[in-house]
């Protein structure tokens, strides 16, 4: 049993509602996209299921357990959280950074052990980041540092990854790379929460799209139904085209709506 | 260009670091206006015989000298090696928070009011509460939530309030004696300690330490950001009140019985942190050795550069740190970090 449940998940700051009473059920093997324009309040909720912000109302469960009740090291074990800024404070090997996914496990300053050193290795292999071990991190490219930075997130062992724009600075290969290493591991059996503003990689990648507006929760459910032209036009204020192909679709931004101020 | 890297090995880091501090330990207490046998002195404090001169002179003067510079060295870098992997910043040092300036404005109003000829342990306590103060008053203007921005502005109006304070401890100083005396102990200087100075301040500075250091694995994982520090289940908060409070103990209790011992904390760590690959986990227990190492350098340079008249220590760090902290800044200026 694996999953991970939103139950009317609220924030109000100031009287503001950032998040506004969302809901949905995650199962293993999924792959949920947050979706939505700027300030929507993706991040926030990625934050909130993270255990990061604190919710106004509502609560946060992983397998009906409520994640603020987790012991903070156990929480760190299952739930793996990739910061929106994708940045290294001082210049660390790559070896090292990958290294730090596993100090959730340590107690004290032990010295690394046998299945630390095997999870190290599985990440680096996932993120195919060998080749960079001994450069330092703060002159790898963007696309490679994120892979590193995913090298550290796999190095934990989660079985939840919750992403903030992974691929949002990154170049088309980069992007389709990291995409393609978060579908794994959902297919895997693990859950994957990511936001992404291209909506061409959140129908193909993802098995559930999550349109959120102003708070608010618009659609939830499978690509197709979620990115329909209502949605997508009333939400994001754009009219598009949309080619469908077999399997998936794409969807072409064309022109703004003009704001109705 | 990019950081570089000289990573020799932790080992062999901290045991040269250790070599070269037990030296200058040893070369520090072989310096002095008189001539003795410092082993055959040590040696005869241990096994209890007979007491002369030489045996005295180390005991009173020499050995409190030189402890106090390798422990207030070892304070000063431990803890700006923790500021600096708190704050993310090579640039951040002690005296940031106002620890410094709060422990020296405890220890002025003691010698203002006379309180510090009543009894020895006058002056350092009122540079240790003067310490409590300035943490008091961090966490009351920038919260125990607060952000890192909020942190070093509280430290902005912190050490502007003790430094006037202080100025105005001065100018109102009614006779020219204590107003020597006061400007003397700001220099900072670690002779004329007695072992009662250091065993009152001892504890405080172990505490302090300790808080700092068993944020080794905290501070290594902030390197990627508090959110993912949190998210990997380090408690923010938690360790951000550890590495304020351990600074404010031990600084202020080293503060309390040296004076200000200026540039120690800003270089020593900024020196190291190549050497131990810029991991800030690592640079603690370095930078605590590589300030117990420069200050009794700075010690040993003070004692043969003025033998007789005294040249205080903070004078000579301060004269000396400056600059290398203006070529290391230059050299630097391009790099990431």
């Amino acid at each position: 049993m694996n999953k991970l449940n939103a139950e009317n998940l609220t924030l109000s700051i100031n009287g503001a509602s950032i998040v506004n009473d969302i809901s949905f059920e995650l199962v293993a093997g999924t792959m949920l996209g947050l979706v939505g324009p700027n300030g929507a309040g993706k991040s926030t909720l990625l934050k909130l299921l993270a255990n990061l912000t604190t919710p106004s109302h509502g609560r946060c469960l992983v397998d009906d357990v409520p994640v603020s009740q987790l012991p903070r090291r156990q929480l760190a074990h299952t739930i793996g959280y990739l910061s929106q800024e994708a940045t290294v404070n001082w210049p660390l090997k790559v070896r090292r950074v990958v290294e730090l996914g596993r100090l959730p496990y340590q107690i004290g300053s032990r010295k690394m052990a046998q299945d630390d050193q095997a999870a190290i290795d599985a990440a680096i292999a996932k993120t195919e980041i060998s080749h960079l071990l001994d450069r330092v991190v703060t002159t790898l490219s963007g696309g490679e540092r994120m892979r590193v930075l995913l090298a550290r997130l796999f190095a934990t062992n989660p079985r939840i990854i919750l992403a903030d724009e992974p691929v949002a600075s990154l170049d088309p290969y980069h992007q389709l790379h990291v995409m393609e290493i978060l579908r794994e591991h959902a297919s895997h059996g693990g859950i994957v929460v990511t936001v992404l503003h291209d909506l061409n990689h959140a129908a193909r990648f993802c098995d559930q799209l999550l349109l959120i507006d102003a708070g608010k929760m618009i659609a939830i459910g499978e690509p197709c139904n979620v990115l329909s032209v209502e949605n997508v036009e009333k939400v994001y204020s754009v009219t598009i085209r949309c080619d469908a192909m077999p399997n998936t679709f794409t969807i072409i931004p064309h022109e703004r709506i003009p704001h109705s101020y | 260009m990019s950081a570089f890297h000289f990573d020799i090995g932790a080992r062999l880091l901290l045991s040269g670091l250790t070599i070269l501090l037990v030296v200058l330990f040893f070369l520090d207490l072989s310096f002095g206006p008189v001539d003795i046998d410092v082993f055959a002195a040590l040696k005869n404090l241990v096994t209890n015989q007979s007491h002369s001169q030489a045996e005295f002179i180390l005991l009173e003067i020499r050995l409190p000298r030189a402890l106090l510079a390798a422990l207030v060295g070892a304070v000063l870098g431990l803890s700006g090696a923790a500021l600096q992997g708190l704050l993310r910043n090579p640039l951040a040092g002690p005296g940031l928070i106002g620890v410094s300036n709060c422990a020296a404005l405890g220890a002025i109003i003691m010698l203002y009011f006379g309180l510090a000829t009543v009894h020895w342990s006058f002056l350092p306590l009122g540079g240790m509460l003067g310490a409590l103060m300035s943490v008091v008053f961090i966490f009351f203007l920038a919260g125990r939530q607060s952000s890192m921005t909020g942190l070093i502005l509280a430290g902005i109006a912190i050490n502007a309030v003790a430094s006037s304070a202080t100025a105005l401890a001065l100018n109102f100083s009614d006779n020219p004696y204590a107003m020597s005396e006061m400007i003397f102990w700001l220099l900072g200087s670690v002779s004329n300690r007695s072992l009662s100075d250091l065993m009152i301040t001892l504890p405080f500075m172990v505490v302090g330490s300790a808080l700092i250091l068993i944020t080794k694995n905290f501070l290594d994982v902030l390197s990627l950001g508090e959110d993912t520090a949190r998210s990997m289940g380090f408690a923010m908060e938690r360790y951000k009140s550890c590495i304020i409070i351990g600074v404010a103990c031990a600084v202020g209790a080293a503060v309390s019985v040296s004076g200000n011992i200026g540039f120690i904390g800003l270089v020593v760590p900024h020196i190291l942190r190549p050497l131990v690959g810029h991991e800030p986990g690592r640079l603690l227990a370095a930078s605590a050795l590589g300030g117990g190492v420069l200050l009794l350098a700075a010690d040993v340079a003070v004692q043969v550069l003025s033998p007789t008249q005294d040249l205080k220590l903070g004078v000579v760090t301060a004269l000396v740190g400056g600059p290398f902290f203006l070529a290391l800044v230059y050299r630097s200026r391009h790099d990431v970090i």
